[in-house]
């Protein structure tokens, strides 16, 4: 045994100093490279990048097809152009959203903590832009539980689509009032309107205001359950309080730098993912050639037809036997891929077009339903980089016709207000499933049974990872089909 | 024989028990050889006086190491004088020579003594040499006796001997360490006898956890060895691929990816559900290594770039240094290990120096070999060219009608039949490619084939080796030189070993081993699916009415470094420019180390201390040209790792013999790693310049990646033997870990095993057919902890300048995985040892596990780590040696392993019934509870209630069943080889055979080339037309069978669509002749002539046949990711290869 004791006296030291050892474990278990803390600014910079790819990826990827502006050179089975929402649809936008949301949760938090109030108030605008554009995508959503897995929230509940825009009503009117403080960006990080003092700070308010009666617009008939009229009249009564846009300068445009690292997201996109397997479609390209529209040279290619440059669109809903060969029709130019301003958020055009709809409805809009129309119409071939050749107004396709009814000078602004929602996510179907406008042509290779979708079913991951929420969404909607109407549809 | 098998194994117990502290954790060979020197200072406790000579040789035998080797009857009625109390082994040596009048040799730690006066009364005078079987070599003091009688010799320091007999009469041959033999003597009068040896002997050590050498008799748990041969014998890029097909329990796969060969090894199935937790730990002299692939980041579907196979620590050994591998397969052998070896590890024991006949030992060893394609194609048709449309060819717009090639055709092989007619084809000589005239409509065969080259591997090493009775030491030095089947791809290795040993004093040893690797490779290819692939590329950028040789010129003329030139589908690069423009280079230099010194206080206790570390830095860069897909203005990326390991151990060790029966061994340890992976990337991925690749030629502000990885892990452990009379043994083991990379809370975690064997023939009766028998049950657990900064919030950079949240959420409570193995073996050797069977069945139980489980995207994050799971996994192995003929001048034994094992999902997180745990983005290998570990998931067709396939109107399958199924499991059912060995007089031969059944991989391969036509699967209906075999909706739930005619295009291109991972999923069940070689030794007696001692030359093949069902190139596949290796999915993998090859090994 003596022995034993001999050896028990290292043994102890050895185990007081492994012991000792694991004192250093906490700065092992640092991470050198990354942050545990950041400012608001380079959040920002990045969510508002991808935020925005985001929104016109689904432009590009969804509303161009559905909405008859733009059709696949080849598609053998199904497709939008066909009626056709295939499961998972959007699972990709759903996806982003959800996961951008966390990071500018964060940033309202961080901003919070600081005091920041302009990037608090950026935050809510951003917010309810990208869940109005999921609601009225899906319909019932996570919302008000969502993005909260840190108070352990694992599978959050579905919101209705009212309380919703019920919430994101007054979180405009929060962000409006948080942006009318002194406080600015401080920390950087905008990329939409680039200044960090209050010239920038004011055109954070406009958009929040225009974006305020983008929403109230879309639920217009919903009056009563929301007070719709109410807030629509005291945004209009009130430019002081409630700036809106007032000029393309206005625009809530990503413009894209073009240096590193927020190029424009197609700016490295070969041919062959750009334009070749997409042409426009005859409907659409067919209306800018009867206006003769300026926007056409930057939107499309030419191709030689006859010993002529002409722009030729191809047919949407065409028959699966039909494909078209590369470089037979019209399609992307290249430069568009390096255009600045294709990060397109909302516009004073757009804006211009809902004050024409709300002067047509009879609201006290700044200006005649005409001049807002003919505003819309200039301002978006302004925003596109052209100018508004003379005449364009006489062309018989563009004239205002203000003794025309009610409904036919609804369709002739929808029907403008179509061109100039070019690119912006999925506004101009919002407001084909709103209006019914414009009417668009039935393709012969649809078959006959497919209906105009009004919706986007929910991605199938749900039913793995949040059924329970997810059945009663459903139940709650009437189904989750392409044809259930979402709550400000019905 | 049993007895004397059991004598044998309790003599070596013995002797292991009072020289344990000498062996313990020492590097094998020190005590096994000896020589003059050793004989001189080597002192003996002999009285003065006279001895009878024999008790004389059991003093020396119990005093010493050494061993003597006569003829009983040789001995008896001599005696020497010892003149000195103490006197020296020499000094004996000497008596015994002048007094006894006899001869002796040394060999090895054997005395050989002989005699040739030695007084017969037979009337035949016999002459004979004995030699060894194997080197040929003549064996001094081998045992002749008349079987019958106490007569005999034995042999001279020649291995002559001399003996006289009747001419009926039997001789037994016996020598120590060989298999004793009997010898009619059948009137003849000369004899040249072979014997052979033993090499279970061997066997009978095995070097366990932290290099403890054991008796195989005494452990608890399964072990399998590989020796040295079996490694070099038919030798690849990557050692790894040696251990396919000889191990029960093994699983090796490969990412078919380039000349590195990167494979992942697991023992007994998959347990944990991140199956990146699943490998075998590798442990080199003590070390454990880093087995992981540092991956670029990249997948191998469709992403930004692809990944690169740059091999790994791992891979990186080489062959000719390893001595020897044992397979620890469960967590009761793996458990001193601790986290890591949770999943089994293989034990890597380098050479060390032995004793040499000249002194010293130079060894070479020089091995070409030539790797071609062609072990297996896809089924490719060469009836049909390029095109949409079967009614006529034209290479743009022509006279004949519109382009039906480049963008329309985009690799399809849907055109005209060649029937020797002429189209406007692409013109090679033309600026644009623009035909000016019809050329012949005809197939290229080799428009795939073509582009590869045979490989070339040459492999040269040399070793110097030697040892006195104090050290031993060697030296090796290899050099390998690839060059790849891919064109302008392939790799170079210099690895240089060393080993050294060296005895300070009676009490102190030190060993040291240093392996020091540089591989440098100039230019290795992109793997996986993507338009910058080469596989991608032969699938879908070419068709059988391209010649490959138009390709070859890949600028643009005049665009040299800008443009492309890329005439047929844009979509895939080049696969000319790939080769030669977009470089992959990779320089590693590498060493991995370890020191340790043993002390021992006394005969009792001992303490080693080790220190050990595994460290590379390796710089790798990656080009892109201009105009390609993904980069259209190129891209140069470069990234230098530096990663260390320093594991240092103390080992304090006690023996004890308690009443002559009870022995035990009681240790106690500690271990202290850290590892340090530093990985710097500096991106620019725009080129300002085309043509020039370095980071100060970045467009933008080049990007910074540094990622610093850091970990550490201190342990305590212990670990206690106990034997009872060589008849029942138990080890007990317990080992506490404190890992940084848990929260503080739960940082420290304990686990224990204990194993028992029971020599069942030495505990009860049993027939005698049974020479050895041994009942093994074994239990342990092991803890696991996890990936640093796991356990706190971080922000992850992105766009350079930003910063988001990671899409898992981090957990500040996890807690340790904690794996449970149950074990049950029984080793049976049967008549005589001739034929033996070793069974084992396990049970193993995986909790705790660390997982990212999958969240609904709405919560905030895509996942969370948490601890959940519960995987159950089972499974028998059986290993079977039967030595199937014995005969003089020949041989032939066969050694067959065969392993089940099956992984079920028992529990997984709450609330979660299904976890995606691997994928591809149309499959998916799901844990489900209730199902196995690696159930393949995707759609299938949509079917009627009497299961037939449901078309459409139009002929083509209806879209697909949205609800995802199971299609098979990526494991095989069963994995076995079969290994017969020949000795032909001087020849040796082996064949390896091993397959596998079952087992399931979705095929990208299948897909891709049924879609575009490529393969003859595609041939029926191209003429007539197809109608599906199926149903049609009648519209009132009724189906109606379909009879619409639809082309053959439409509907292949349908029936294999990607999404369908029911018509691409394909069983990988198959057979392969996996190893095939020839050896001839030269005759000694030749070689003395020139000097040499020993010389063989061999003939070897690798992978020389495959039988399989599998459509792509070998089912043995996994997809490589990054740094990952995903089974059950074939992603476009490069064709597989038959290796042939010549080796010829000298010793001086």
């Amino acid at each position: 045994m003596k022995l034993k004791i001999q050896f028990i006296t290292p043994l102890v030291l050895i185990l007081v100093f492994f012991q000792s050892c694991t004192q250093d474990f906490d700065e092992i278990n640092a991470d050198p490279n990354r942050p545990s803390e950041v400012f608001p600014g380079v959040i920002l910079d990045q969510l508002q990048y991808r935020l925005v790819n985001s929104s016109i990826g689904r432009s590009r990827g969804f509303t161009h097809e559905m909405m008859q502006m733009m059709s696949p050179r080849a598609s053998v089975n199904n497709g939008l152009h066909r009626y056709v929402i295939e499961p998972n649809n959007s699972e990709g936008f759903w996806n982003n959203h959800y996961r951008l949301m966390t990071d500018l949760m964060n940033m309202y938090q961080v901003s919070e903590r600081l005091g920041a109030d302009a990037y608090m108030g950026v935050a809510l605008v951003l917010r309810s832009w990208s869940y109005s554009m999921m609601t009225d995508a899906f319909g019932d959503i996570p919302f008000s539980e969502s993005n909260k897995v840190e108070q352990g929230v694992f599978q959050p509940v579905f919101d209705t689509q009212k309380d919703i825009y019920q919430q994101m009503l007054i979180d405009l009117e929060n962000a409006n009032t948080l942006l009318s403080g002194t406080s600015s960006f401080i920390y950087g990080g905008d990329l939409i309107y680039q200044t960090t003092g209050a010239a920038g700070i004011l055109k954070w308010r406009k958009f929040c205001n225009s974006l305020r009666i983008r929403l109230l617009l879309r639920i217009l008939n919903k009056d009563g359950e929301i007070n719709v009229v109410e807030q629509i009249n005291m945004i209009l009564g009130n430019p002081i309080k409630y700036p809106v846009f007032e000029s393309i300068e206005d625009d809530a445009i990503l413009r894209y730098p073009g240096t590193f690292p927020f190029y424009n997201p197609y700016f490295n996109l070969r041919n062959l993912s750009w334009n070749e397997g997409v042409y426009y479609s005859i409907y659409f390209i067919d209306w800018l050639n009867g206006m003769d529209d300026p926007r056409r040279e930057v939107w499309a290619t030419t191709i030689e037809e006859n010993g002529e440059q002409v722009y030729k669109g191809i047919m949407s809903g065409y028959p699966s036997e039909v494909e078209y060969t590369v470089g037979s029709h019209s399609s992307f130019p290249s430069e568009l891929r390096d255009f600045s301003d294709l990060g397109l958020i909302m516009t004073y055009s757009e804006l211009e077009f809902i004050f024409a709809e709300l002067a047509l409805r009879g609201y006290e809009t700044p200006k005649s339903i005409k001049d807002h129309y003919e505003g819309g119409i200039a301002s978006s071939i302004r925003q596109w980089g052209k100018n508004v050749p003379s005449g364009h107004f006489d062309n018989p396709l563009v004239t205002f016709n203000e003794s025309a009814s009610f409904e036919a000078q609804l369709e002739q602004i929808i029907q403008h207000k179509y061109f100039a929602l070019f690119f912006t996510d999925y506004q101009a179907w919002y407001e084909k499933r709103r209006t019914g406008y414009p009417i668009l042509p039935r393709g012969d290779g649809i078959p006959a049974e497919n209906r105009f979708p009004v919706r986007i079913t929910y991605p199938n991951y749900l039913q793995a990872l949040n059924p329970d929420n997810l059945e009663a969404a459903v139940a709650r909607m009437g189904g989750d089909t392409p044809d259930t109407k979402v709550w400000w549809e019905k | 024989m049993k007895k004397e098998l059991l004598k044998r194994l309790n003599h070596q117990k013995s002797r292991t028990i009072s020289s344990l502290f000498v062996i313990i954790l020492m590097i094998c060979y020190t005590s096994s050889f000896a020589n003059d020197d050793q004989i001189n200072k080597t002192v003996l406790s002999l009285k003065k006086g006279n001895h009878n000579l024999l008790d004389v040789i059991r003093a020396v035998e119990d005093q010493t190491d050494f061993n003597f080797s006569f003829a009983p009857n040789l001995v008896e009625n001599r005696s020497i004088t010892i003149i000195n109390s103490n006197p020296s082994l020499e000094e004996v040596l000497g008596k015994i020579r002048e007094e006894a009048g006899m001869e002796f040799k040394l060999s090895g730690m054997t005395i050989a003594l002989a005699d040739s006066k030695n007084p017969g009364e037979r009337l035949e005078v016999i002459k004979g040499t004995i030699i060894d079987a194997q080197t040929g070599e003549t064996l001094p003091g081998v045992n002749i006796l008349i079987k019958g009688t106490s007569q005999g010799t034995a042999t001279d320091i020649e291995g002559n001997f001399t003996l006289d007999v009747k001419g009926d009469d039997i001789l037994v041959i016996s020598y120590i360490g060989y298999e004793s033999i009997e010898v009619m003597v059948n009137n003849q009068s000369s004899f040249q006898i072979k014997l052979t040896y033993k090499s279970r002997e061997i066997e009978e050590f095995i070097v366990t956890a932290l290099g403890i050498k054991r008796e195989e008799a005494s452990l608890g748990y399964a072990t399998q060895s590989i020796k040295t041969q079996e490694l070099t014998d038919a030798r690849s890029n990557n050692w790894t691929s040696a251990l396919a097909g000889k191990v029960a329990g093994l699983n090796v796969v490969g990412g078919g990816a380039g000349p590195m060969g990167s494979q992942r090894i697991t023992l007994r199935g998959e347990t944990s559900l991140n199956l990146s937790n699943n490998e075998a730990l590798v442990v080199v002299d003590g070390v454990p290594i880093n087995g992981k692939i540092e991956g670029t980041g990249f997948g191998g579907h469709l992403n930004q770039d692809s990944p690169v196979d740059f091999g790994s620590a791992v891979s990186d050994l080489n062959q000719d240094d390893i001595e020897s591998v044992t397979v620890l397969k469960g967590p009761a052998a793996a458990a001193l290990y601790g986290s890591r070896a949770a999943n089994g590890a293989l034990i890597i024991t380098t050479k060390g120096g032995r004793i040499q006949q000249k002194g010293i030992g130079v060894s070479f060893n020089s091995n070409i070999s030539t790797e071609r394609t062609g072990l297996r194609w896809p089924d490719y048709q060469y009836e049909y060219g390029e095109g949409r449309t079967a009614d006529y060819y034209s290479y743009g717009n022509t006279e004949d009608g519109p382009n039906t090639s480049t963008n329309v055709a985009a690799g399809r092989a849907w055109g005209p039949k060649f029937d020797g007619q002429m189209y406007y084809q692409y013109d090679p000589n033309s600026p644009d490619g623009r035909p000016t005239e019809r050329t012949l409509w005809r197939p290229y065969d080799d428009y795939i084939k073509g582009f590869f080259n045979p490989g070339y591997t040459i492999t040269n090493n040399i070793s110097v080796e030697g040892a006195t009775d104090k050290s031993s030491g060697r030296v090796s030095v290899t050099h390998l030189n690839n060059s790849w089947i891919v064109p302008n791809t392939g790799f170079e290795r210099l690895s240089v070993s060393t080993a050294l040993d060296h005895k300070v004093s009676d009490r102190l040893k030190i060993n040291s081993r240093v392996n020091y690797v540089n591989k440098k490779s100039d230019n290795l290819p992109m793997a996986g699916y993507n338009n910058q692939t080469m596989m991608y590329f032969m699938i879908i950028g070419t068709t059988p009415s391209t010649d490959i040789n138009w390709f070859r010129d890949y600028w643009m003329p005049g665009l040299e470094q800008i443009e492309q030139k890329n005439p047929f589908n844009p979509g895939p690069d080049n696969v000319y420019l790939q080769a030669y423009e977009m470089i992959n280079t990779i320089d590693k230099h590498g060493v991995i180390g370890s020191v340790s010194a043993t002390y021992e206080f006394s005969n009792k206790v001992s303490l080693m201390l080790r220190s050990g570390i595994d460290l590379a830095n390796e710089d790798r860069t990656q080009r892109r040209p201009y105009s390609m897909s993904k980069y259209p203005r190129g891209m140069y990326r470069q990234q230098s790792i530096f990663n260390y390991e320093i594991n240092s151990d103390f080992l304090l060790t006690y023996s004890e013999k308690i009443n002559g029966d009870i022995g035990m061994v009681l240790s106690a340890g500690g271990n202290r790693m850290f590892s340090y992976n530093n990985f710097n990337g500096v991106y620019a991925d725009q080129l300002a310049m085309p043509g020039l690749y370095m980071i100060s030629n970045s467009l933008d502000q080049p990007v910074a990646d540094p990622r610093l990885l850091q970990r550490s892990i201190n342990s305590l452990y212990t670990t206690s033997q106990f034997d009872y009379k060589g008849k029942i043994y138990l080890d007990l083991t317990g080992r506490n870990d404190w890992s940084s990379t848990l929260p503080a809370a739960n940082n420290s975690f304990f686990y224990p095993s204990i194993s028992t064997s029971f020599i069942l023939d030495e505990l009860m009766d049993l027939p005698s057919a049974v020479s050895f028998s041994k009942l093994r049950l074994s239990y342990a657990q092991v803890g696991n902890d996890t990936r640093p900064y796991q356990t706190a919030r971080y922000y992850d950079q992105i766009y350079a300048t930003s910063f988001t949240n990671p899409n898992t959420l981090f957990n500040a409570d996890l807690k340790p995985e904690i794996t449970t193995a149950y074990e049950a073996g029984l080793d049976l050797r049967l008549f005589e040892n001739k034929f033996g069977i070793d069974f084992t069945a396990y049970h193993s139980e995986s909790r705790n596990q660390i997982l990212a489980i999958p969240l609904d995207i709405t919560s905030g994050y895509d996942r969370i780590l948490t601890n959940a799971g519960l995987i159950r996994s089972n499974g028998l192995e059986l290993v079977l040696n039967a030595k199937t003929m014995t005969r003089r001048n020949f041989t032939w034994t066969t050694t067959l392993n065969w392993s089940y094992n099956r992984s079920y999902v028992i529990e997984l997180a709450e609330g979660l019934n299904n976890q995606i745990i691997g994928e591809h983005s149309v499959v998916s290998l799901e844990a489900r509870i209730g199902g196995r570990m690696g159930d393949l998931y995707g759609l299938g067709f949509q079917r009627s209630r009497e299961g037939e396939i449901i078309y459409t109107n139009a002929g083509i399958p209806a879209q697909l069943d949205p609800e995802r199924k199971n299609w098979g499991n990526a494991f095989p059912d069963w994995k076995g080889g079969i290994l017969n060995q020949f000795t032909i007089g001087k020849f040796r031969a082996n064949i390896l055979w091993d397959g596998q059944l079952g087992g399931m991989a979705y095929s990208m391969t299948n897909h891709k080339l049924n879609t575009l036509g490529k393969t003859r699967v595609t041939l029926p209906g191209r003429d007539e037309g197809i109608i599906g075999d199926g149903v049609v909706s009648n519209g009132d739930g009724t189906y109606a069978p379909n009879t619409t005619v639809t082309t053959a295009q439409r509907y292949y291109d349908e029936y294999y669509k990607h999404a369908n991972v029911e018509t691409n999923i394909f069983d990988t069940s198959f057979i392969k002749l996996r190893e095939a070689r020839v050896e001839y030794t030269f005759s000694p007696s030749i070689l003395s002539k020139i000097g040499l001692v020993q010389a063989t030359v061999a003939l070897y093949g690798r992978d020389l046949l495959l039988f399989t069902s599998f459509p792509a190139f070998d089912p043995e596949i996994a997809m490589l990711n990054s740094g990952t290796l995903l089974p059950g999915v074939e992603m476009t993998q490069f064709p597989s290869t038959r290796t042939m090859g010549m080796n010829i090994s000298l010793k001086f």
